[in-house]
């Protein structure tokens, strides 16, 4: 094991045990729970956002932005890009700098998700395109995965918890259909040709 | 499961790790990566079982899952190492060595150039196109003027003669 030429060098049990101590030395953070009161608060004030901004002008408040989110420079008109059986996808433009991105919204009968521009994650800012979410439509029994995908993207695989499935693109967007019990692992997009163009998490897309 | 059996199983466990990652990525460093975001993981908890082979195959699990999300991003999850702030010990070139070394990484690029060697020049084609190119089936498949059933059938052949010739190859680590 030492004919390498460097007595200092560590063996790989060293090395090992020097990574247990890094191990041992961190310590886990609990994640922080909202106490009753503020989980009120925070969805009485999630729920009145929408409201407030078609009241007053300005930013909807912190508490119901993610750390680290910026406020985009401008922010295009929301539009319809695709619609479907009991589902409306709405895009907006969000830009930053010299990079733009698109923030969609699904909405199906009593329910929506999706992103504002103002409430990116650093992570998603930075990447090609915001990463896809997936929306639990109970009402119906099953769920929508939605995304934005780069330019030339002209098929998406949708990668599930042992399984997968593809969705066209249309209009720079997918709205793939799929089981209320399927859970999202996240989404590959392709060129014509097969080249990948965009791999994305739910959390974000390179 | 408690932060000191997560310890205990990694005294006992991530040698043969490191082995099992190196030999999967053949690179030492991605593999040191893999093993420290493995046990971070299972530092920050989740563990619902309690005999000691469910604690075992749940870090294996951890494992597998983290090299599938590898191979299919082409990039590490470090989430976990993050979150706690651990930093992996930088590894020299001689100490990547040695690693491979242990895990006998030479040894196993001579049985998988036999291997592809060994394969039809149709299958080690088909290989290629979807495994290095990373092309989907379909696209595989008109490439090689073949129909998708025969492609996915070439590749799948293919992979299992390689994965019987890594078998062969695999060390015994304590």
């Amino acid at each position: 094991m030492s004919g390498h030429g460097d007595s200092a060098a560590r063996t790989p049990d060293e090395v090992l045990a020097d990574l247990g101590a890094a191990l041992r030395r961190a310590r886990p953070q609990r994640r922080r729970r909202l106490a009753r009161g503020a989980a009120l608060t925070v969805t009485i004030c999630a729920a009145l956002v929408p409201a407030a901004l078609a009241v007053l002008p300005g930013a909807p408040p912190d508490l119901t932005r993610p750390t680290g989110a910026k406020r985009p420079d401008a922010v295009g008109r929301p539009a319809t890009v695709v619609t479907g059986p009991q589902y409306r996808l709405i895009a907006t433009r969000c830009r930053f700098g010299g990079h733009a991105l698109l923030a969609l919204r699904l909405e199906v009968p009593g329910a929506a998700a999706g992103r504002r521009c103002d409430a990116l994650t650093p992570a998603a800012v930075h990447g090609p395109v915001a990463p896809p979410i997936q929306l639990v439509d109970v009402a119906h029994g099953r769920s929508l995965v939605f995304g934005a995908v780069p330019t030339g993207t002209t098929l998406v695989r949708v990668q599930l918890v042992r399984r997968a499935t593809g969705a066209r693109v249309i209009n720079g967007v997918f709205v793939a259909t799929i089981r209320a019990t399927d859970r999202l692992v996240g989404t590959v997009g392709f060129a014509a040709d097969g080249t990948p163009t965009v791999r994305c998490d739910p959390e974000e897309c390179a | 499961m408690d932060r000191d059996t997560v310890l205990s199983l990694y005294e006992r466990l991530s040698r043969r790790l490191l082995v099992y990652f190196t030999r999967r990525t053949c690179d030492s460093e991605l593999a040191l990566d893999l093993v420290a975001e493995t046990f971070a993981q299972a530092l920050q908890g989740g563990y619902r079982g309690t005999s000691d082979a469910e604690a075992v195959a749940w870090i294996w699990g951890i494992a597998r899952n983290l090299l599938a999300a590898y191979f299919k991003r082409g990039q590490i999850e470090r989430r976990a190492l993050r979150r706690l702030g651990i930093e992996r010990p930088a590894l020299t070139d001689a100490e990547a060595a040695r690693i491979e070394e242990l895990a006998g990484l030479g040894e196993l690029r001579e049985a998988v150039a036999e291997a592809l060697a060994a394969l039809g020049a149709d299958q080690r084609e088909a290989l290629r196109l979807r495994v290095v190119e990373e092309l989907e089936y379909p696209v595989v498949a008109s490439r090689l003027g073949i129909t998708e059933p025969t492609a996915r059938a070439r590749v799948s052949r293919g992979l299992r003669k390689l994965a019987q010739a890594l078998e062969g190859a695999e060390p015994e680590v304590a």
